[in-house]
Order: structure tokens, then sequence, then C-alpha cells
């Protein structure tokens, strides 16, 4: 996976609102190099509203959200071929086997040799041996899996991932972690959600949201750092500790 | 047109897969054919309404919910993200559909031939074609009113407002003209009252020429119309 010079996901004072409900509130993200970036936080934080509109599947309220310097709602079809999307629900066909559903997704972004990359999609999910049963049939964990690869059966520059390990075995969780990591060190921009804040830790780089506010965006490390926590859930909680004392003052 | 060719590649995989439905879209209309036929002494003037409405309201359901699910299971919003536009979408739906209306179509000719005695006076491919108009009307409609659900069970329930009073007043019981004009002016703006009309035309040479490339016109801007609310609706579906 090859990153283009202008490979830029950059998102500048985003505001969302549904009816009056306010989902996002002057977000600043930019991402320009291959990377794994956690967007993490509870739930109701933004962090799906945040993707959709990365992908352009919402309009922003206010403020832009631009993917390779194109606004997120007007990519051309070469801008919307470099990204690679898994949804948080199973977002399949279970009325179609494995490789159906695949191959679905291969066509729709006009992948020239199909077989092969299905195969190779498959296989990089250790999926090769089931593909053609029904996805109806497979367990929870071999759905997101066939579900990961709809999503990078394209070879995608982005890949933008809404909560991929939920409902996930410890085991399954660790394998997919690695296979983000081989993605990221191949040139791949990773755009993860998770609300298992620990799990940020594996990140790059992880942008914290709490009710559509960017809370901080660092590293793990240095959140560590400065909050002075062990790991990154106890540093979550002593910064929103830290921001509600703040904003109580 | 890869993209519609993809989704409608993807729509009969899936109806290929799931036989209860395909016994629905097959085997069902032909056998509520021969019970009319069995039931009624003389079935021949309710044919044209039964093949009318059959590929409408069965085009009507598996489209809404159909389309309700791919919103539901995050399916859509993951072609929506793809490079495919928006008429592909619904072209690759019309395509699916439409060979689904063509095989329900031939089912109807044969079962309407068996067991109701229809002798097709004015020719089987207006026969198709009013099948075909029909269904893209449904589908367009279905897609719409998809949007107005969130379960299956409330896309169920549109049938009874939607579809059961074009049934009732779109001439199937009465002819259109002799309702009162409260209900006769909504009865004009119904697909199943141009198709029944049609039908009668094609079925059982009732009626003018012109009064059925008149419903032909009147369907085809139905479709036309509805086809492209469903394009429009995509992004509200998203």
């Amino acid at each position: 996976m090859s990153v283009p010079d202008a490979a830029t996901v950059a998102v500048d004072g985003l505001r969302r609102t549904f009816d009056d409900v306010t989902a996002l509130d002057g977000v600043d993200l930019t991402v320009a190099d291959p990377a794994i970036v956690g967007l993490a936080g509870p739930n109701g934080s933004g962090k799906t509203t945040l993707i959709r509109c990365l992908l352009g599947l919402l309009t922003p309220t206010a403020g832009t959200v631009r993917v390779f310097g194109q606004p997120a709602t007007a990519m051309d079809a070469p801008t919307r071929r470099a990204i690679g999307y898994m949804p948080q629900t199973d977002a399949v066909y279970t009325d179609l086997t494995v490789r159906e559903n695949v191959a679905f997704f291969a066509r729709l972004y006009g992948v020239a040799d199909r077989a092969a990359a299905v195969d190779d999609a498959l296989e990089v999910v250790g999926l090769e041996h089931r593909g053609s049963d029904r996805v109806a049939t497979l367990s929870g964990g071999m759905v997101r899996r066939t579900s990961l690869a709809c999503a990078v059966v394209h070879d995608p520059t982005i890949l933008v991932l809404d909560e991929p390990t939920v409902g996930l075995d410890p085991a399954l969780r660790a394998e997919m972690w690695d296979r983000f990591r081989t993605w990221r060190s191949a040139g791949t921009i990773v755009v993860l959600s998770t609300h298992y804040l620990g799990e940020a830790g594996n990140c790059d780089r992880v942008v914290f949201l709490r009710d559509g506010h960017v809370l901080a965006d660092d590293t793990p490390d240095a959140f560590r750092a400065a909050t002075g926590a062990d790991d990154l859930e106890a540093g979550f909680l002593a910064l929103l500790d830290a921001h509600d004392r703040g904003a109580t003052r | 047109m890869s993209g519609a060719g993809a989704v409608a590649g993807r729509v009969l995989r899936g109806l290929r897969g799931d036989r209860r439905t395909l016994a629905l879209v097959l085997v069902v209309p032909a056998f509520l054919v021969y019970l009319v036929g069995e039931v009624f002494p003389r079935p021949e003037p309710i044919a044209p309404i039964l093949l009318a409405v059959f590929v409408f309201f069965l085009t009507y359901l598996l489209t809404s919910i159909g389309f309700l699910r791919e919103r539901t299971a995050g399916t859509l919003s993951r072609v929506l993200v793809a490079p495919v536009s928006r008429t592909d979408i619904v072209a690759g739906y019309v395509i699916g559909f439409g060979v689904l209306a063509t095989v329900q179509a031939g089912v109807l000719l044969v079962a309407g031939v068996v067991f109701l005695d229809v002798e097709f006076t004015h020719g089987v491919a207006a026969f198709v074609l009013l099948e075909l108009l029909g269904a893209a009307t449904a589908l367009g409609l279905g897609v719409v009113l998809s949007l107005f659900a969130e379960t299956e069970f409330q896309a169920v329930q549109f049938i009874p407002l939607v579809i059961t009073p074009q049934v009732i007043l779109g001439g199937t019981i009465r002819p259109v003209e002799d309702l009162v004009w409260y209900l006769e002016y909504p009865a004009r703006v119904m697909p199943i009252t141009y198709l029944v009309r049609g039908m009668e035309y094609v079925v059982r040479g009732e009626g003018t020429v012109t009064r059925f490339w008149t419903a032909v016109a009147v369907l085809t801007a139905f479709s036309v119309v509805a086809l492209a609310a469903a394009v429009l609706v995509l992004d509200r579906a998203r």
C-alpha cells in the first residue's frame, strides 16, 4: 500500500449537530503520514459521527473535512477508491458466501484482478478456507473478519475502521492489531475508533473525544507521561478529572 | 455502469441463497392464481387485476424490506463510500429486480393460461412491458418509503396504507370513472389504476389502444419519478 504525496486527512473546526444535539464541536484533526490514529472516548463521544464525516456520509454543520484536498462530501472516484471502510455493524450480506461478499466489494472498487485480490484479502484475515461458507453460518469473529476483508480487498491508502475489535475475544483482538500495524508499516493511514480506552495504547496517536470535543491529541507515551498513569484508561480518567476541575473553576 | 452490474449481481445472488423468498416470488403467486381458478366459476374478469397487482405488490415488499436491511445492516453506508454513483446503485436494483419481475411475469403468464384460461388478447410482450413498468414504480416507491421505517415490521405496516387503497380504488371493484369525485381524483394518481387499465386491454381486449398507450405513458412517468426520487433520497439514507 503506497501513499501519494497528497495523502492527507484534514479536519478543521468541524461541527455537526442532529436537531438539538451537538455531536461534534470544533474538532480539528490532521493526518499526513502513515500511522494508526485512534479515536478514543466513551460511547456517545462523537467517534462514529467523526468517522462518517471523514467518509462524506455526513455533511458538516460547520467547518471542513478534506481528504486528499477534496471536500469529503464531494470526493471523486479515484479518491473514494483510496479509502477502505469497515462500519461498526457487521455490514456484510448474510445471504452471500464470504467470497461473494468480498468479490462484490472488489467489483464495486473496480479491482482489476478480482480473483487474486479476493484470495489475498481472505488470506490476510485468515478465512481462506471458509470462502464458500454463507456468512449467516459463521461465528461473530469470522463475520468481523469478513467485514475487514471487504474493507481491504482493493488495497486502500486510508483505512477507516469503526470499532473494529468490538465483540472479539482477546486473541482475535491481538491478531487484528498485528494486522493494523502491518498495514501501517506498509504505508497505510489507519484511522480507527475504539471505546476500549486501554486498547488505544496500541495506536501511534490517540485523539480522545468527549461530548463532541477533542480533549487531547497525542501519542500514548506522551499521555502516560503527562498524566503519570500506567495505562491509557487511567490516563484518560485523569484527563477527564483535570478537565472537569478546570471547567468548574 | 459496472457498479450497477455489481449491485444487480448481488441482489440476484442474495435471492438465490434465500429459498423462502424465491418460493414467495415464484411459487406463491402461481398457487394463489390456481386457488382463484378453483373458486371462481368465471375467473377471467378478475384475471387482469391479479396479474396487475402481484408483481407490483411483491416488488414493493422485497425492495422496501431489502433496502431497509441494507440501511440498518450498514452495507448501504459501505456501498455509498465506494466509487459508485447513486444512479448506479438504483440502476443495479432495477436490473436485479427487473430480472426477478420478468421471471415472475413468466410464472404468472403460465399460471394465467393454465388456471384462469387467460388468452392475452393483445400479446405477451405488452403484458411483460406492463409488469416491468409496474415493478419499476413499486421499486422506487419501496426504496423511498423504506426510509420512513426503522424495522421490517414498520416497512410492512406501509402496505395497508400504500398498496391496499390502490387495490380498492384502482378500478378493481368498480370503474374509476364511477367513483365519487374525492375518490376518483386520488385514484387517477395511483399506479395500480393504470396497471389494471393496461392489463384489461392486454388480457381481455377491453378499452381502446389509445387508453392502453395512455396507461403505458402514465406508468412510464410513474417509474421515472419513483426511481428519480429513490436516487435523491439515497443521500438521506446514509
